[in-house]
């Protein structure tokens, strides 16, 4: 019986990674497909792909503006997303409806709207659409995920640990350095990766509010699939598999954040 | 943060962001001198303007250019919003969108002055009247390209002929049709009306004809389809002559054929931006587009047909694009009349028409 | 009304609510996330409002008036858009949010590396964007695509034509929402103390009593989350639907693409926005509600 449980829970594991990662094992299969028409059966193996992306420097500086919006959507977002969360939980302010419909709003607004909407208000008041409009936006979006999360993550949070600190003699900036953000840090590692996540890939926030020098990656992506589907397009996916694979080891080893303590 | 130095993880995070600082806003960033900055497709169209058009752009000028790329949708909606302070000087369009720009207020006039190669362009490239006065154009019509119909030769024997073959029994729900954006559509329903024993002033016949199509896909772009030619879902397709050209150089089981009743034709058309602070180097671009070189170039590599009279072409790549004699098999429709009726034809595509096109 | 809203209600709740003073004023605390929403949600949004009331190509009239809305509502076309929008999204919910609590509760089992590796490779099609994955999809799923065209040749199963189907659709969406599902998930189930399950067992509860009476409840919390967070996701998708979906498969999303970038159209774009906007929000509140209901019976 326990064994018949533990071959299901292996097989249901195999199965569910089977159906997430799948498609993506089939893209990054065809990266190194000499066959020029998508999808091929295998012809050979070539590198072919991945150094046709060095005569499209778009990709490369595309991928790097990508990386710095999301970087600092994803930053502002779980900052502020924490302190409202803190604050809902802590004041019991999680109880009022509207407060918290408001907070979760950006989640319903069809994003490509929002795009349009927002470039008119920029012209409107004569603003320049730049990277600090595209994060504003971003960082707005992603916020409620983080929101979400990190609520989750106070949801049986002991403030009672708070105040036994501050009993302690413990300052306020002692008190969160110590006691609060490491008991928080798991919700707030996940929410960060997911305003990240979220705001990197996200093509129709920045639809209308990307310009010459800030074109993000799924905007270059989009514009090459339109007249392009040649495997180049799997060959920058599965870079981004491996940034990814790079990044999460560098957090582990350096910082010591895991998304799963 | 149990266990990282506060200072460890801020130099981190501190070189990560000056290192996406300085690749990703000082790559892409405006180089010295003047910028023309280019509203156009990516891949295909930007690839041939880079390999083609820039090198000579940035001899003869001086000056560098820039790309913002995407659909001509987006790029069109950037313009209209943003008149006080245009995002782009030079933008790429079909035809049509050159009418409704200029009447929208966001597309402005060139002057023939500084585009002498105008004077070799052929006339039936010309849909759009020229600007008001003789010295004047609303824009160059850079490419030929025509929208006709492919067919994968494995699984269709007899190979089609006309428009009319996509109502045949063999290709319900094994059709690639234009979505109702595409901007063939307002060809489409006046090509279904004229089958349909209608006209261009009379659609009802062509909306009801479009009606009893089964298309399983439709499609903006070639990429929206070309894996399912290849899977055989499906067989006939309506399509631009490049892209099935290219679909054929990528070896996919395409052909294609112009319909008896005439292809459509469509110039495409680099025009300049209303508000533009590079007004002479935009004509200057325009003048390139209309190059013999550069034509040439963009035929042999794109397959997107000519509108210089003086390029010399081999057989081989006239065989590939819209030229020589496939223009005389094209039809070409009034611009202006695309742009009128688009928004009520949209809407009574997508009340009348589109809705039976659920049943498969 | 949140998550944590229905947490408090839990009986196991850590603490006796409002018992100590509000150390720092929550107004400030919620300042910057309330003034980042009202500059750059708020004022997107007035403008949406506002572009919605006014006449465009295909309707005249003295502006500002309803007469855009009154005309989507009128027309079935555009309520079957709006049914088929919020189908997609709930049998996209029903479906993520099961796997992914099974997910999560698996996951939870294994060891820190093993499971950090098996969490961060759940992200890996997330990261890539949903274009790729979609493509993916694109070449999987046709009649003659590898999956099913052995299949069919060898007689076994009938053609069944999934591209070009809400069924394929869904397929992708609840591929897309997984990740978030099962991160959230997990997120909700290692807040409850491994101290219950014990207490649990030694009241005599088996593992299913256990589940049901202790893990269940307890990240009720959660699972709210997830449901708003997929059935958000799933309904403002815009790629897997002008992908994968049919001839006529509109979704609320891609039809005010087509407004937006093919007519030209944006009162109407508007005006769809804000009738997405109001239902989701309706569903929201609705599914709020549900769960508060669950948790306090």
């Amino acid at each position: 019986m326990k064994e018949a449980l533990a071959t299901a829970k292996w097989l249901y594991l195999a199965l569910l990674y089977l159906f997430a990662l799948g498609p993506l094992g089939f893209i990054v299969a065809a990266s190194f497909n000499p066959a020029t028409s998508f999808p091929s059966g295998f012809e050979g193996l070539t590198l072919h792909w991945y150094r046709a992306i060095l005569d499209h420097p778009e990709f490369m500086s595309a991928a790097l503006t990508s990386a710095l919006l999301a970087l600092l959507a994803a930053v502002i977002a779980t900052t502020v997303a924490l302190l409202a969360a803190y604050a809902m939980r802590r004041g019991h302010a999680h109880e009022n409806a509207a407060l918290s419909t408001a907070l979760t709003s950006p989640l319903l607004v069809p994003q490509i709207v929002m795009s349009l909407a927002m470039l008119e208000f920029a012209a409107l008041i004569g603003l320049d659409t730049s990277l600090a409009g595209l994060v504003a936006i971003h960082a707005v979006y992603v916020m409620p995920f983080a929101l979400r999360l990190i609520l989750t993550g106070l949801a049986r949070f002991d403030f009672a640990l708070e105040d036994a600190a501050a009993s302690l003699g413990a300052g306020r900036a002692a008190t969160w350095r110590h006691v609060t953000l490491p008991l928080l840090r798991p919700s707030i590692v996940a929410g960060f990766t997911f305003c990240f996540i979220l705001s990197f890939v996200n093509l129709p926030l920045s639809l209308f509010l990307t310009n010459a020098r800030t074109a993000t990656l799924p905007i270059v992506m989009f514009a090459y699939i339109e007249s392009r589907i040649d495997p180049m397009i799997a060959a920058v996916a599965a870079i981004i598999v491996v940034a990814a694979c790079a990044t999460t080891v560098l957090l582990e080893r350096v910082l010591h954040i895991r998304l799963v303590d | 943060m149990t266990g990282i130095s506060r200072r460890e993880a801020l130099k981190v995070a501190g070189s990560a962001a000056a290192g996406a600082l300085a690749g990703g806003l000082a790559l892409p960033a405006i180089a010295r001198g003047q910028t023309l900055t280019v509203s156009t497709w990516g891949g295909i169209t930007q690839d041939g303007i880079k390999a083609h058009v820039q090198p000579l752009f940035e001899k003869t000028t001086g000056a560098s250019i820039a790309y913002d790329i995407g659909g001509q949708g987006a790029r069109y909606n950037k313009l209209l919003a943003q008149r006080a302070s245009p995002p782009a000087d030079v933008f790429f369009s079909t035809d049509e969108a050159v009418v409704a720009g200029r009447k929208a207020g966001i597309l402005t006039d060139a002057s023939l002055k500084n585009i002498p190669n105008f004077a070799d362009v052929a006339k039936w490239a010309t849909t759009l009247k020229a600007a008001p006065g003789d010295e004047t154009v609303a824009g160059v019509p850079y490419t030929l390209i025509a929208y006709l119909l492919g067919y994968n030769p494995d699984k269709v024997k007899d190979k089609p002929t006309s428009w009319g073959d996509l109502w045949k029994p063999e290709f319900k729900g094994k059709l690639a049709f234009a979505s109702p954006v595409h901007s063939a559509m307002p060809a489409l329903v006046i090509i279904a009306a004229e089958l349909a024993g209608g006209s261009a002033t009379n659609v009802d016949p062509g909306f009801k004809k479009l009606a009893a199509l089964r298309p399983a896909k439709l499609t903006v772009f070639w990429t929206d389809w070309a894996p399912l030619d290849k899977s055989g879902d499906v067989t006939l397709a309506t399509e631009f002559d490049y892209y099935l050209q290219t679909m054929e150089e990528e070896k996919y089981p395409i052909a294609y054929v112009v319909p008896k009743e005439k292809g459509i034709g469509y110039p495409e058309y680099t025009s300049i931006v209303k508000g533009t602070k590079n007004q002479e180097l935009a004509e200057a671009f325009l003048n390139l587009m209309i190059d013999p070189k550069v034509q040439e170039a963009f035929a042999v590599e794109t397959f997107q047909g000519p509108t210089n009279t003086k390029v010399k072409l081999s057989d081989a790549a006239m065989a590939k694009c819209s030229c020589g004699a496939r223009v005389e098999q094209l039809r070409f429709f009034d611009p202006e009349l695309f742009a009128r009726v688009r928004p009520a034809w949209t809407e009574r595509l997508n009340i009348e028409v589109v809705p039976n096109w659920r049943a498969r | 009304m949140t998550g944590s809203d229905a947490a408090a209600a839990v009986p196991y709740a850590g603490q006796p609510a409002r018992r100590r003073r509000t150390h720092w004023p929550t107004v400030l605390l919620l300042t910057p996330s309330l003034a980042l929403l009202v500059v750059f949600l708020g004022v997107p949004l007035i403008v949406i409002a506002v572009t919605s009331l006014e006449p465009n190509a295909l309707l005249t009239f003295k502006p500002p008036g309803l007469q855009n809305y009154g005309y989507l509502a009128g027309h079935a076309y555009y309520l079957d858009v709006v049914g088929r929008t919020f189908a997609l999204a709930a049998d996209t919910t029903l479906l993520a949010v099961p796997l992914g609590y099974i997910t999560a509760m698996l996951l939870r089992g294994l060891s820190g590396g093993v499971g950090n590796l098996a969490m961060i490779a759940l992200t890996f099609p997330i990261l890539t964007g949903p274009l790729v994955v979609v493509l993916g999809w694109m070449a999987l799923l046709p009649d003659g695509g590898p999956l099913f065209a052995p299949l069919i040749h060898a007689g076994l199963i009938a053609p069944p034509r999934l591209l070009g189907t809400d069924i394929a659709v869904v397929v992708s969406l609840v591929q897309f929402t997984l990740p978030f599902a099962v991160l959230t998930l997990y997120t909700a189930l290692r807040e409850i103390p491994g101290n219950l399950y014990e207490a649990a067992a030694n009241l005599g509860a088996g593992p299913v009593r256990g589940f049901v009476h202790v893990t269940l409840p307890l990240s009720l919390p959660g699972v709210l989350a997830t449901v708003i967070i997929t059935f958000s996701l799933a309904a403002s998708s815009y790629v897997a639907p002008h992908y994968l979906g049919g001839a006529a498969e509109l979704t609320l999303t891609t039809l005010i693409a087509e407004f937006i970038l093919a007519t030209y159209n944006s009162p109407f774009a508007a005006a769809s926005a804000v009738m997405l906007l109001i239902l989701m929000i309706a569903v929201v509140l609705a599914v709020t509600q549900f769960f508060a209901r669950l948790i306090r019976p």
